[in-house]
């Protein structure tokens, strides 16, 4: 019996789909869109490498360590942070992700909120500085993600946030500007 | 100073300029002790330290800035001396004369000319005194917005705002109108006053196009002082270094040597112990003023290393022994060319903001001409409190062309996966004809750079490779076999391996 199972990469938005197929003697290889079939891939180092010889070309890649909470692939030092999703999995965040209609501010790294620029009920225009954040001894302004109003301030100045952590809120103007 | 051979150093610095500085010390036979903060127990220069001390609480403040703990660290470690590094105190004339009365030799100038040089309104006074170009500005510490607006005034927008007690690109704005000063005056003199304590800022006419070059000098403190060529420091972003060169591309030797020249007059006006830097501007023209004098070891120091084939540390350390140095100017000749790169743990497509994280994967660069200077090490966590470089790449070669063609291919073999970093810009850099052909100024990155030219890199071959790689280890089936007949392959221990990968989590 032959068993396949189909993968999403995410690679800066774009999706690259790769089927993992297994035959009934025991052989796997990788089927891609284009309908190359990759059968001869070694996974070294504990799943941080992959060295893959496709009609005599090798392709060597580097890969964060299995359970890392960062995912990301190099292939000739280029590449980039990477999310690897079954294909069900990969259609229910696709949904997820248009469900939303306010934007976010984000600290887009670990630091100390100094200083809001703007109010809860403010018209803010994209690009505007909403919030000061300061981390690694710069100040770094974040902007606003598009022209709205600012619907709620999560985080008080003067706290320390985590990476990721969400700021504020902007309700867009229109629908175009989203 | 009577010659005295130091048998142990106190290294009041952390990450790779400690790790560097241990090296040398190491092989001068000097015993290398190492202080650290407390996220820095498992930092790379704590781990491989002979000796370490520790400060405290993560916060510069509370660690790597306290003048107390380092000197009590240093008698605790009985040294007989301090190397201050760069940033942090090197710069701290207080520091330095505290070293000294704790009865340490400083590995350093004198803090008198550190004090003319630290201030960058004194300096400017100075030099022009000696005789060396400065930049036309105004000269008093700006209080307020109205005497600020009419300083800026007089010089002509834009102006560039600087910290007067600054340094290495921080507290450092170019304001393009009495709109923009408003909103920056403050935000600068907050940022001064945070990173070195000194809230006073003045003003600079701002160089349109300008090229940063500098001169590295070494001085015995008895009135020889030495240059060892310039370095190109031009590729910048936010004010901070991101490639330097050396010898520069862009300079006639006529230049240079005017520039050397004008270099060793500023060290010798404040009668320079040690190894220091004197920073230039350079106009398209090719004229040049004197920026600063950094009065310490230089991030960028290895490419004058690699070219002129000295060991600035363990000059430093002999000058400090009161050896002095031992060459002469006709003895010191540029062979060669070297470039460096800053490694970053910040994100080219945002804006280059910090990007601390955990380094899961990283394998660095070797091969002739390869050097890294580094601070980080596999599973290491970048922690948020300090600077956000982690290591520099320096590359070195027979001539610029070749230094090049070596960077490329250093940079691509670099990996460092876990965090975000700056890697991709140093190999878009090197493939921009403007760095190229050496015809590149300060604002090179700022009107040219453009993050989605990171992104398209990949062919469709490749990208398919590596989302078959992805698929592959996400599956946890091992190898793909399908290639080796209809004998199945046996599941290998790296497949076994492959089989955790089940567990990993997707978030």
């Amino acid at each position: 019996m032959e068993l396949r199972k189909t993968y999403v990469t995410r690679l800066f938005g774009e999706d690259l789909k790769a089927v993992v197929v297994r035959d009934g003697s025991g052989k796997i290889w990788v089927e891609t869109p284009t309908g190359a079939r990759i059968t001869d891939a070694l996974v070294l180092d504990g799943g941080r490498t992959v060295s893959i010889r496709q009609n005599g070309r090798m392709y060597l890649i580097d890969l964060t360590p299995p359970g890392s909470s960062w995912h990301a692939a190099l292939l000739g030092g280029r590449g980039g942070k990477v999310q690897v999703l079954d294909e069900l999995a990969a259609a229910a965040a696709e949904q997820e992700s248009t469900g939303s209609s306010s934007a976010e501010v984000l600290a887009e790294m670990p630091g100390l909120v100094v200083e809001y620029k703007c109010a809860v009920g403010d018209e803010v225009e994209p690009g505007q500085a909403l919030v000061i954040l300061e981390a690694m001894k710069m100040q770094n302004e974040l902007p606003s993600p598009g022209a709205g109003i600012v619907e709620e301030i999560m985080v008080k100045a003067g706290s320390t946030v985590a990476a990721g952590t969400v700021l504020l809120r902007v309700q867009p103007k229109s629908l175009e500007t989203q | 100073m009577a010659t005295a051979s130091l048998k142990k150093v106190l290294i009041a610095n952390r990450g790779e300029i400690s790790v560097r500085i241990q090296q040398t010390l190491r092989e001068m036979g000097i015993i290398a002790c190492a202080v650290y903060s407390d996220p820095d127990r498992t930092a790379l220069h704590t781990l491989q330290a002979d000796e370490a001390y520790p400060l405290g609480a993560g916060p510069s403040s509370e660690s790597y800035l306290s003048i107390e703990k380092i000197i009590d660290a240093a008698r605790q470690a009985k040294t007989d001396a301090i190397h201050p590094g760069y940033g942090f105190l090197s710069e701290n004339a207080e520091f330095a004369r505290a070293v000294e009365d704790a009865g340490l030799v400083f590995i350093g100038p004198t803090p008198e000319s550190m004090q003319s040089m630290g201030n960058k309104l004194s300096a400017r006074a100075l030099m022009e005194k000696a005789g060396v170009p400065v930049v036309p500005g105004n000269s008093s510490a700006l209080d307020d917005l109205p005497s600020a607006l009419k300083a800026a005034e007089a010089i002509g927008y834009p102006v560039l705002l600087k910290a007067a007690a600054g340094g290495g690109g921080k507290g450092m704005r170019v304001v393009n109108s009495e709109k923009e000063m408003a909103s920056f005056l403050e935000r600068t003199k907050g940022e001064a006053k945070g990173a070195f304590g000194d809230a006073s800022v003045f003003l600079e006419k701002f160089i349109e196009r300008p090229r940063h070059l500098e001169v590295q000098v070494l001085g015995d403190g008895k009135g020889k002082v030495l240059h060892l060529f310039e370095r190109e420091c031009s590729v910048q972003r936010r004010h901070q270094k991101v490639i330097e060169e050396s010898p520069s591309p862009s300079i006639s030797e006529e230049t240079r040597q005017s520039l050397c020249k004008a270099a060793v007059k500023a060290a010798a006006a404040v009668n320079y112990r040690g190894a220091g830097t004197v920073e230039f501007i350079a106009d398209e023209n090719d004229k040049f003023y004197f920026l600063e004098m950094n009065t310490r070891l230089q991030v960028e120091h290895p490419v004058t290393e690699e070219v002129v084939g000295v060991d600035l540390v363990a000059a430093q350390v002999r000058v400090a022994q009161g050896e002095g140095l031992r060459w002469k100017q006709k003895d010191l000749h540029q062979r060669g060319h070297a470039i460096e790169f800053r490694v970053y743990a910040e994100n080219p497509w945002l804006n280059f903001a910090p990007s601390p994280g955990t380094v899961h994967r990283l394998r660095m660069p070797v091969g002739a001409g390869v050097r890294n200077d580094r601070g980080l090490r596999e599973g290491y966590e970048v922690p948020v409190h300090y600077d956000p470089m982690l290591a520099k790449l320096i590359v070195a070669a027979e001539n610029r062309a070749a230094a090049i063609a070596r960077g490329r291919r250093a940079l691509a073999d670099y990996r460092i996966l876990g965090l975000i970093h700056n890697i991709p810009l140093h190999r878009w850099v090197l493939e921009q004809p403007e760095f190229i052909d050496g015809h590149y100024s300060t604002r090179f990155l700022e009107q040219r750079f453009d993050p989605a030219e990171l992104k398209s890199n990949l062919t469709q071959d490749e990208k398919e490779a590596l989302a078959a790689a992805l698929a592959l280890v996400e599956a946890g089936l091992g190898n793909a076999n399908g290639g080796h007949g209809d004998r199945p392959a046996p599941l290998s221990t790296w497949g076994q391996y492959g089989r955790l990968a089940m567990t990993r989590k997707l978030d």
